[in-house]
């Protein structure tokens, strides 16, 4: 699983590897960090070249002045000065060099059987399979919102009164409760019946999850189906006997689409990715036949 | 060498690398000069009983100030306070909030998470990223270390209540160099010091953490000449952060969940803990943390913090909350003044302070920093979470790593009769704080504090039963949470609920309690539904100053609420401290509600409680008939649950008898917890 990492402090890039390539493609993957990350980590590799064609392993190494150009800037970024002719041809010549070993090694296949070599690549082309999904038009956005109300609506919710009646002080709360019912009903106000509750008496806009957590599930089955304007009750919660006001329903609507639309794009955007990922590894799996001996139990 | 982590690890790592060099003096960096203009007594104004308008449906508004209507109380009978018509200004641009309640709501959430971004939650094998925490605090299931050899996380962990509010609050220093020690092909990938801090072992993390012990702290030679490479790397991990901060922060009316840009500055100076979590109010936040390795004194944080953020970036607000006391040495909360300086210097210094810092976290991971048995022996609760039961006292401060001595400056209690102390002195109290509890998980799990399945907070280092019953972690614990009394659930809302200290601390269970004191509240207001409004047109809330004597009283009044989360609650306590004329602390503890001989038990084998003892709910009013009104006296609130197994019994029972570590029976720590919460103090002080 790849971490979504800060982009990398560009090093030295590999010649032909960036340049004049689909920019926007570029553009757009600098907002998705997960994506950047691996399309620093796969320039910087040179790994992209599964999307090209592969170039001759054995074959010239040639570092172009634009190349050349990246390392004097790191270099003078790292040593606090533009470096000296021999500082940048021993840096350069160290690039060639290690390039030279890249590419025998991985002609040698020494690559293989490296755990961290295979998962490292695994995770590039997992990413890079995912391809470049179209920036999600508004329009697209409130159809996926819309298609999961379960993760972007704002759930129903309730505002109400309650009057509490505390469990530990009244030892016979079933009367109490009933009792403070009766002055409820003959109209005395609420501020004055029963006993103070840490929360309060008035609550607005409470989703049943949050009133679950409060009082339990008993106490919001109920109040989730109590009348609007008048007193039902008694409602029992592990604190006691309480009697509730509703006062006004909001039914479930969906979030505006301005609060959401980082989340749904992001979203999206990797359901998009992930869609495309599976279908391409479908595709590479036809290329290959895959035997697997089940161990015997 | 007890091998350790997190900050105990870092003051264990100059305790046994023998770097024991005296701390400079406190406040030898720039005296801040910038005028603050928060008056610490104009947030307990008091509150007049007002009539309400009708709140009307908005949509979306500018940034500036909104006239925060009490909601609409239509049809009800209850009474509407309002603070003088306005209960909440943005800062920044977001729906105002439904749910906006004049009376304040109790919300519950951790101001201290570590993330895969910190150098050394990475080393311990943690890979939830600061998007990852929201996640989780929101509810979602999030993995957990120890990673498998393909590097995929083998546990997983979701809350059982979403959290309120979180502040991810990854370690500033290092940002930049975890970066790229772990992004190949990064300038200074290939170092050694990266190649040893990707080779996962407790050397790697010793090698980045070491710097925060030095006096000297600086950069690593991989960052190039001023630390470029580093910052300009650590500038984009930031931007990171805030991005995910911004992506959790529900911005419409349903105001579900509030998530604040905010990172730990980590002093460990000579092996003390003297860290402080950095809180902004909303986004206007500068482009890189002022780390230890920027600012390595506290005085330099405040200054920095004033001169980059609050005078320095319009619309940028920001406090620090000390952490872990308890491992200080005494030296976070030592009165220590720059050689030389004037009353009037220190006057500021001390008024700097306040205004900076208006919160300490009392309860963590790493212990509990309220009070300790060492210091109040006849108050038996103070024997809990303690991280350093053993180590010797030190009278004032000492150094080294691992706490090497445990001074009163180490714990709260003492420490604010010292601020009390310096009040009379100065005429500024530099500790006129409230209390918070947080986590300090480095697992990316924000208010993941239940004792029953605690799967520990440190990735591999206590990612199993065994290592977590070892004897350097048994002493851990799942840490505390923040409660805060606040008109809504927005940034704005909550941090001017710190600033104001209307906050409340627990060691992770969701206790809510609520706190007056006031002159004229009626004995009989625990029979009052409508105690809350009492409490505020009459009295001051926790955190509160109480109003100068009225010449025809003697003695304030206090009452406490509280309402259990799950376990009965066992009593009610208020603590009083003060100091005498002479300038000697004192401390009176009085159960006000509840009683310890309850007849709760719990059995340590199968951890069943016995059931009907305690309260769900509890209130207690007590007047305090031995106030003089010549001394300077906090009172705070202690809020106990009845007895119930902590998390290492639960552990232990677990395990097949035959394999339980000694731990389960050594008696290092105890079979059973006493969960709590703690108020913020309110303070009586005579007429200046």
């Amino acid at each position: 699983m790849g971490e979504p990492e800060p982009p990398a402090t560009p090093t030295v890039i590999e010649e032909g590897a960036a340049r004049g390539r689909r920019p926007s493609a570029f553009a757009r993957a600098g907002r998705e960090p997960l994506v950047y990350f691996a399309l620093a980590g796969a320039l910087l590799f040179g790994v992209d070249r599964v999307r090209h064609p592969p170039r001759e392993v054995r074959g010239d190494i040639v570092l172009t002045r634009d190349f050349v150009d990246g390392v004097r800037r790191d270099l003078a970024s790292r040593g606090g000065r533009a470096p000296t002719r021999a500082e940048l041809r021993a840096a350069l010549e160290r690039f060639a060099e290690e390039e030279v070993l890249y590419r025998e090694a991985a002609a040698l296949g020494l690559d293989r059987g490296d755990p961290i070599v295979r998962r490292r690549m695994i995770q590039k082309m997992e990413v890079m399979l995912g391809g470049d999904a179209p920036e999600p038009s508004d329009a697209e956005l409130m159809r996926w919102r819309d298609a999961h109300p379960d993760r972007y609506a704002t759930p129903a919710s309730v505002d109400f009164i309650q009057v509490f009646v505390d469990g530990a002080r009244h030892p016979d709360t079933a009367a109490d409760c009933a009792s403070a019912r009766a002055r409820l009903d003959a109209a005395e106000a609420p501020t004055s019946v029963g006993d103070p509750f840490v929360d309060g008496a008035t609550f607005t806009a409470q989703s049943r999850s949050q009133v679950e957590l409060r009082f339990g599930g008993a106490f919001a089955e109920a109040l989730f189906n109590a009348p609007a304007g008048r007193w039902v009750g008694p409602l029992t919660s592990r604190y006691g006997c309480h009697h509730v006001r509703v006062e006004a329903v909001t039914a479930s609507r969906p979030a505006p689409i301005d609060a959401l639309r980082e989340r749904l794009r992001a979203d999206l955007l990797e359901d998009q990715r992930s869609a495309a990922r599976r279908r391409a590894i479908q595709r590479l799996r036809t290329r290959h036949t895959i035997r697997i001996d089940e161990a015997s139990p | 060498m007890k091998r350790s982590i997190g900050c105990v690890g870092l003051a264990a790592i100059a305790a046994c690398s023998g770097n024991n060099s005296a701390r400079p003096d406190v406040g030898s960096g720039d005296v801040p000069s910038a005028e603050v203009s928060t008056d610490l007594g104009a947030v307990d104004a008091g509150i007049d009983v007002g009539v309400d308008a009708p709140a009307t449906d908005t949509g979306p508004r500018d940034v500036g100030a909104v006239d925060a209507g009490p909601r609409d109380a239509g049809a009800t009978d209850v009474p509407i306070v309002a603070d003088g018509g306005s209960l909440v200004t943005y800062t920044e641009r977001r729906d105002p909030c439904t749910d906006r309640n004049p009376l304040r709501n109790a919300y519950f959430g951790d101001l201290h998470v570590h993330t895969s971004y910190s150098f050394d939650s990475y080393v311990f094998g943690n890979r939830n990223d600061p998007a990852a925490a929201y996640r989780f605090a929101r509810g979602e299931e999030v993995p957990l270390a120890p990673l498998d050899s393909a590097g995929n996380p083998t546990r997983r962990a979701r809350l059982s209540a979403p959290l309120d509010f979180a502040a991810v609050t990854d370690h500033s220093e290092f940002l930049g160099e975890r970066s790229i020690c772990t992004t190949p092909g990064a300038a200074g990938y290939d170092s050694a010091t990266c190649r040893l801090y990707r080779s996962g072992t407790m050397a790697g993390f010793v090698e980045f953490g070491a710097f925060l012990t030095r006096t000297d702290p600086s950069r690593l030679p991989f960052c190039g000449v001023g630390g470029r490479v580093c910052t300009d790397a650590a500038t984009a991990v930031w931007r990171t952060i805030r991005d995910a901060a911004e992506g959790a922060y529900d911005r419409t009316s349903s105001c579900r969940f509030t998530s604040f840009v905010a990172y730990e500055w980590t002093a460990t100076t000579g092996g003390s803990t003297m860290h402080r979590n950095v809180i902004f109010r909303n986004a206007n936040v500068f482009d890189l943390p002022v780390s230890y390795i920027e600012e390595s004194t506290a005085p330099g944080l405040w200054s920095a913090l004033q001169a980059r953020c609050i005078t320095g970036l319009p619309g940028c607000d920001v406090l620090a909350i000390p952490h872990n006391l308890n491992i200080s040495n005494g030296n976070t909360l030592a009165l220590e003044y720059p050689a030389g300086s004037t009353e009037a210097q220190q006057r500021e210094l001390a008024r700097t302070r306040a205004q900076m810092e208006p919160l300490w976290e009392i309860m963590q991971h790493k212990g509990a920093s309220e009070c300790s048995s060492r210091f109040s022996g006849p108050d038996e609760l103070c024997g809990f979470e303690l991280m350093n039961p053993t180590q010797p006292l030190c009278n004032g401060t000492g150094t080294g790593g691992g706490s090497s001595c445990q001074s009163r400056s180490s714990y709260a209690r003492y420490a604010l009769a010292d601020g009390l102390r310096e009040d009379a002195r100065l005429g500024v109290n530099p500790y006129r704080v409230g209390f918070i509890g947080s986590t300090d998980t480095h697992n990316g799990t924000p208010g993941n504090t239940a004792e029953a399945t605690f799967p520990g907070h440190v990735g591999d280092e206590d990612g199993t039963p065994a290592t977590r019953l070892s004897d350097n972690n048994v002493v851990f614990n799942p840490g505390g949470l923040a409660g805060v009394w606040s008109v809504e659930n927005s940034r704005d809302a909550i941090f001017d609920a710190m600033r104001r200290h209307e906050t409340f601390a627990t060691s992770g269970t969701r206790i809510r309690v609520r706190m007056f004191g006031g002159w004229d509240l009626p004995t009989t207001v625990c029979g009052a539904p409508d105690l809350a409004a009492q409490g505020y047109a009459l009295g001051v809330p926790m955190g509160g100053q109480l109003a100068a004597r009225p010449p025809s009283h003697t003695s304030p009044r206090f009452v406490v609420l509280a309402a259990a989360d799950r376990t009965p609650l066992q009593q009610v306590q208020i603590v009083k401290g003060w100091i005498d004329a002479a300038g000697a602390a004192h401390e009176r503890v009085v159960t006000v509600a509840g009683s310890a001989t309850n007849g709760a038990s719990v059995n340590t084998t199968t951890c069943a409680t016995t059931a009907g003892a305690g309260a769900m709910s509890l209130c207690g009013v007590w007047t305090d008939d031995q106030y003089d009104p010549s001394i300077r006296a906090y009172y705070y609130a202690r809020v106990v649950e009845n007895p119930t197994c902590r998390w290492s019994t639960v552990l232990c029972n677990a395990l097949p008898a035959g394999s339980r570590p000694a731990n389960c029976t050594s008696g290092v720590v105890p079979p059973t917890v006493q969960e709590r919460a703690w108020s913020a103090p309110i303070w009586a002080l005579p007429p200046r």
